[in-house]
């Protein structure tokens, strides 16, 4: 290394640390934007986690293309959470079609294969109907928000005790 | 009015979106409700997917998107030229399904019956599907 590459490596400006930084966030962020993107889903924040619950935050279409890409993620992030349950959060879900029953359905399964439960949320009214429509709505239930959603699970505990005293 | 579009696109997950947006923008003139949009969008997801998965699988092919309009009466066909359904009565039975392991709820054509007026299911094995929907706005 020469000596003038040591002098500058040692006299780092402020302002260069600052651009650093800057493009080392730039780069995940971009990152993290084109692996969104791939999903076929924009969402800034796909998964988050409540009191009782991991919960999915899903967005946009929801057809077989984006349940394709989005079935393994969810496997993935339930398989790593500690949390017993799993909310769908489908406040920013413009359409779904079978294939996104399909989703549900397969995630309520591997729930159930793991002692644990899911609730559906938020549908607008379009989504609803298909939720209603192929009956998972009576396995399956939905509350109005996200907050009565995870209270669910609180409820339903309480009344299993109550049923077996 | 009256009004006609024929669309042929490569039968692949990816293009799924972009035959709901051709549904849309068809139907766009006649001022549809909220409800009919969202129906028809859903309908023709529904065969496009059907054609995608079901029709060619693995293969590559096309499907054909047609739309007619005539006096408000949507008539949309969507046709594939792959594998064919071995026994229409038993498809379009509600939570039927040929592919159980792959997460399909077997509601295809069932939603399509229901945000349809009509549906009528063509398919020779080895030929190819066609489904026809009507609806009226």
């Amino acid at each position: 290394m020469g000596m003038q590459e040591t002098a500058s490596f040692l006299f780092i400006t402020k302002k260069q640390l600052l651009r650093q930084r800057l493009s080392k966030f730039l780069s995940e962020n971009m990152l993290l934007y084109y692996c969104n993107k791939k999903g076929g889903n924009n969402m800034a924040k796909e998964f988050t986690t409540t009191n009782n619950a991991l919960v999915v935050h899903l967005d946009g279409e929801i057809d077989q293309y984006a349940a394709a890409n989005l079935k393994s993620k969810i496997d993935v992030e339930i398989e790593m959470t500690e949390k017993r349950n799993l909310i769908f959060d489908l406040g920013n879900v413009t359409l779904m079609d079978s294939s996104g029953i399909g989703l549900i359905l397969g995630r309520y399964k591997l729930m159930q294969s793991l002692g644990g439960s899911m609730v559906l949320c938020n549908a607008s009214a379009s989504v609803k109907r298909i939720i209603e429509l192929s009956g998972i709505g009576k396995v399956i239930p939905h509350y109005k928000s996200r907050d009565t959603a995870d209270r669910s699970f609180i409820e339903s505990i309480i009344y299993e005790r109550n049923e077996q005293k | 009015m009256k009004n006609y579009l024929k669309t042929e696109f490569s039968a692949k997950s990816i293009n799924e979106g972009l035959a709901r947006v051709i549904a849309a923008g068809f139907i766009m003139p006649l001022d549809p409700t909220i409800e009919q949009m969202a129906d028809i969008k859903t309908a023709v997801s529904e065969a496009v997917t059907n054609s995608i998965i079901h029709g060619y699988g693995e293969q590559e092919g096309n499907v054909v998107l047609e739309f007619e309009i005539i006096n408000r009466l949507l008539t949309v066909k969507v046709q594939d030229f792959g594998v064919g359904i071995e026994d229409i009565q038993q498809a379009r039975e509600p939570l039927y399904t040929s592919k159980p392991e792959s997460d399909r709820s077997g509601m295809g054509f069932t939603v399509m019956e229901s945000f349809m007026d009509s549906l009528h299911i063509i398919s020779e094995q080895g030929a190819g599907t066609t489904v026809i929907m009507t609806k009226k706005l």
